[in-house]
């Protein structure tokens, strides 16, 4: 008797089981998405229960035009990401090369634009004074996520800081132009001083958990998509068709991420 | 090289690119009304309901054409369904206890 | 009996790396079953401490803090770092694709990851222990995990990460069932083992991302300080224990579907019966799995959620407790009229039958909303949860072991041993945990560190309550009793290993499973060639040649199925 077992393979990997009509990967995936969907299926829960269960909802907070941008950006980047594959199917790795490549600079695109949204935030601050004035708006020289306490530690702390406010959104003033005037705030007279970051209030807690977590998940996309551009592209040469089914299957998942994103858009930008 | 043996046939390439770039413009077209429901002067309840239903649209175009659901195999199809059965009860979820507490009785 | 001359999995490839870079699923089990192992005594040094503490109302060797630390600790290594991961990640490895006729899971390298994943959620969480402590029970409720200075974070994010090394898994074993089953084994003719492991994964995939995300959700309230659970700052305390539950309770039934599924293997090989009611044992192995999605309530039923509510999920939870009900009376509808062998094996299926039993009939008064009342996060609850995966899923883990044992490495376990390690065991879970249902019902509080003392002002209810403090100490003696008796199996488990009786042919039990179709142990491929499988998995009838089981891949020269004798009236002799 043969003391090694050697004609068996996995099978599947390439060619789709009759019955099932798929190969692995294609029903492995759409599982890890159907996880996914219970994954980003709480935080949209729990905003539910944050918005309803909230006195009053801060609404508008974020860039309109920055989101409506990347929702375009990501819709070009699930278009390439089905060319390259199509390109794949139809024996043209060249293309493929180029929708694939086209894809990650979208994606990347998306990362960036998404980063200075949150630099914004980051530098835009909140204070309150003794005296009960609550502001919005930001500091000199835009210094990124300050607080009172980390003022108050400094070896030399100011004695004053020097505050530009948002122009307010209504009456008489509202709409001047996007310098306002200085304010200088005495170190002594603020009692909050806070940037825009998820503890600022419920809203942005979600909004960074939410969009951080869906900035994850792109990056991930990135390095996989990246990987199957670059070294990884080396199987087409040895595999193709496995090859292919990879590409299909990375194309799934960053599907997937826009998938998501079209409801962060809305759900946060929008509404 | 083998030949694939998907069940799919791989589109001829000008109705393949056709059929993307109508996509593209529906999905575009999508977002900016979207964005132009949301700018408009509606009532919460309408407006939320609206540009919900929009983006829902929007995600069907994405999940059906761009994802191959609408040739994809009962297998998947129905772990889909199974798994939005979940997703719709994990979002009601919150909802239910939030009308649950007793403090909304004694406000 | 000489040394096999064959090569197997272990022999196949040498050296530590080829052990920790490997894809065979095989070694991945092994190694899965040594850390997980080291888990499981790790979370028994932490029952044990926690049972010593409690001899005395006072101080016995710890504070109060540190007790909090114990117990928590306690419960969260022994949740997440054994027992959801034990069956499948060991016996679901190793026997998935043996079971199946093909030489490994669909996703081997998915595998490996998983295995890495635990390691490290392992790693997260442990270093909690040296590094300020967790003190806030395995079920981390805010507002207290939110403001507490204990490590919260660390050992909420090796749950996360174990997390996703059970989803993962799930995965795998999903498109594994799907789609290697070999040519003849419909998903009727599959084992019952396999059909409990797809429920399990199902449960993974779809419930493990909310744990995920609430544990997120709070790691995210402890570093920034937004208010996701804090109502004084527009959150909800109640919006964690929805999340909390809606996972963790489903992951109740990851710990225990696997164990049925162990239990529904054995039972009819050591009848000698085919399975009564398999097609009812597979459904109600789903039915479990998407029942029990819909009870997470039963936890909360004080929480301060509405009457229609509780009455809502008390009337669900009812449900839920049919298909284990159904699958206790078809084991024992198969055993019956079976020739029934003793072994330590079907010892261990016998007893989970009773006392998984008991803990399942222990459920009912808790799942009922108006008695929950008085015994909410009282000792009755820890009484029925430990009655379920003590001696529930943990004697399936035994049980299992003792079976597979041949499998996996060729020799036999000491039967006489494996009957003193089980008549010990068995007599001190049930002094352990019997007594815990008195002391609930006269309502000594769960968790509290001066063992109820705290209630010795209050009127007697039932039994007095002088009893029910002194049973600490009864118990306290018997949980120490039972971890000594640990100690015969770990010595038998080592010595069984290199000293062990070899096995005599590849089939020492006489199943009929297609595991036992391939050489014990397995070589590197598992199979030679693909089997075809005939037949149902437990035809244990008579063949023409005499035996008294048909395996699923052999033809056989006598039909499937044998018709019954017919009754011929007794003659007298002429």
């Amino acid at each position: 008797m043969s003391t090694h077992a050697h004609a068996m393979t996995i099978p599947y990997t390439v060619e789709p089981r009759p019955d099932t009509g798929l190969y692995n990967a294609r029903l492995g995936l759409w599982l890890f998405l159907a996880s996914e969907v219970m994954l980003f299926g709480a935080l949209f829960s729990s905003y539910i229960l944050l918005r309803v269960g909230a006195d009053t909802w801060p609404q508008r907070q974020l860039s309109i035009p920055l989101g409506t941008l990347n929702t375009l950006v990501l819709i070009l980047s699930s278009i390439s990401v089905v060319m390259a594959w199509l390109s794949l199917k139809r024996n043209d790795f060249g293309r493929f090369k180029l929708w694939q490549g086209a894809t990650v600079l979208l994606a990347l695109l998306f990362i960036t634009v998404k980063s200075f949204e949150y630099h914004d935030k980051f530098t835009h601050y909140y204070v309150q004074t003794r005296d009960g004035r609550e502001m919005t708006g930001h500091l000199e020289g835009k210094p990124f996520n300050l607080s009172l306490a980390r003022l108050q530690a400094r070896p030399k702390p100011p004695a004053e800081i020097t505050f530009y406010p948002d122009a307010p959104a209504h009456g008489p003033t509202a709409g001047r132009a996007a310098h306002p005037e200085a304010l200088k705030l005495p170190l002594a007279d603020l009692v909050k001083l806070e940037a825009f970051g998820p503890w600022r209030n419920t809203f942005y807690g979600i909004y960074f958990v939410l969009t951080g977590l869906h900035a994850l998940h792109v990056l991930g996309g990135i390095l996989v998509l990246g990987y199957f551009w670059g070294p990884g592209s080396r199987m087409w040469f040895t595999e193709p068709e496995r090859f292919t089914n990879r590409i299909e299957v990375a194309g799934l998942y960053w599907h997937f991420v826009e998938l998501v994103w079209i409801f962060l858009f809305p759900t946060l930008y929008l509404l | 090289m083998t030949t694939p043996v998907e069940p799919r046939a791989a589109p001829a390439s000008e109705s393949s690119a056709r059929r993307h770039k109508l996509i593209l413009a529906a999905l575009v077209a999508c977002t900016l009304v979207m964005v132009a429901l949301a700018l408009l002067p509606l009532g919460t309840g309408l407006k939320v309901g609206l540009v919900l239903t929009v983006a829902t649209l929007e995600a069907c175009l994405v999940a059906g054409v761009l994802m191959h659901l609408v040739e994809e195999r009962k297998l998947i199809v129905s772990i889909l369904v199974l798994t939005g059965i979940f997703f719709v009860g994990l979002l009601l979820l919150p909802i239910l206890s939030e009308v649950d507490h007793a403090r909304h009785f004694f406000k | 009996m000489s040394a096999p001359a064959t090569d197997n999995y272990i022999t196949h490839a040498r050296g530590l790396r080829s052990w920790l870079f490997t894809l065979d699923h095989k070694r991945i089990a092994l190694l899965y079953m040594m850390s997980i192992g080291a888990a499981f005594l790790l979370g028994g040094v932490m029952a044990l401490l926690v049972r010593t503490e409690l001899l005395t109302p006072g101080k016995t060797i710890m504070t109060a803090n540190q007790y909090n630390n114990v117990f928590t600790l306690h419960g969260a290594i022994m949740i997440f770092l054994f027992i959801i991961p034990s069956i499948p990640a060991i016996f679901g490895n190793f026997l998935v694709p043996v079971m199946l006729g093909v030489k490994d899971l669909a996703f081997p390298r998915m595998n490996l990851a998983s295995y890495y994943l635990y390691i490290i959620g392992a790693l997260f969480a442990v270093t909690a222990i040296g590094h300020g402590g967790v003190d806030t029970g395995w079920t981390f409720y805010t507002p207290y995990s939110t403001t507490t200075s204990a490590n919260v974070i660390a050992m909420t994010m090796g749950a996360f990460i174990l997390g996703m090394s059970s989803i993962f898994t799930g995965i795998n074993f999903i498109v594994t069932i799907h789609k290697f089953r070999p040519p003849g084994m419909t998903w009727f003719k599959m084992p019952l083992f396999l059909w409990a492991l797809y429920a399990t994964s199902i449960i993974q995939v779809v419930a493990t991302p909310v744990l995920g995300i609430t544990l997120l959700l709070l790691i995210a309230e402890r570093i920034t300080g937004v208010g996701f659970f804090d109502p004084n700052l527009g959150g909800d305390p109640l919006l964690f224990q929805h999340f909390f539950w809606f996972y963790s309770h489903p992951a109740v039934y990851i710990m225990i579907l696997p164990g049925m599924g162990i239990v529904s293997e054995i039972i009819p090989v050591f009848s000698r019966k085919p399975i009564f009611g398999y097609k009812a044992i597979a459904y109600s192995s789903v039915g479990i799995a998407l029942l029990g999605f819909l009870v997470w309530g039963h936890h909360m039923f004080v929480s301060g959620q509405s009457t229609l509510a509780n009455m809502i999920f008390s009337f669900l939870t009812y449900f839920v407790a049919i298909p284990s009900a159904v699958k206790v009376f078809n084991w024992l509808a198969t055993m019956y009229k079976g020739a029934i062998s003793l072994d330590t094996p079907m010892l261990y299926a016998l007893s989970f039958i009773l006392l998984f039993g008991i803990g399942g009939l222990t459920g009912l008064p808790l799942g009922f909303s108006a008695t929950d009342i008085q015994l909410h996060d009282t000792y009755y609850v820890i009484g029925h949860f430990h009655y379920v995966v003590a001696p529930g899923t943990i004697f399936a883990l035994f049980a299992g072991i003792y079976y597979w044992f041949p499998k996996v490495t060729g020799r036999l376990m000491n039967e006489f041993w494996g009957k003193v390690h089980f008549a010990l065991s068995l007599v001190f879970m049930n002094l352990v945990f019997m007594p815990m249902f008195i002391q609930g019902l006269e309502g000594m509080h769960r968790r509290m560190y001066d063992g109820g003392a705290t209630y010795a002002a209050g009127p007697d209810v039932a039994y007095g309550l002088s009893l029910a403090l002194k049973l600490n100490v009864g118990i306290s003696h018997a949980a120490w009793l039972l971890g000594l008796a640990q100690v015969p199996f770990i010595v038998n488990f080592f010595w069984s290993l290199y000293r062990g009786k070899r096995v005599e042919s590849d089939n020492p039990w006489q199943a009929t499973t297609l595991e036992w179709a391939t050489p014990t142990p397995p070589p590197h491929g598992n199979f030679l060639e693909e089997p075809v499988v005939c037949r149902g998995p437990y035809e244990y009838v008579p063949d023409a040649s005499g035996r008294d089981f048909q395996p699923q891949n052999e033809p056989g020269t006598a039909p499937a199925r044998q018709p019954a004798p017919a009754l011929t009236p007794q003659t007298q002799p002429a």
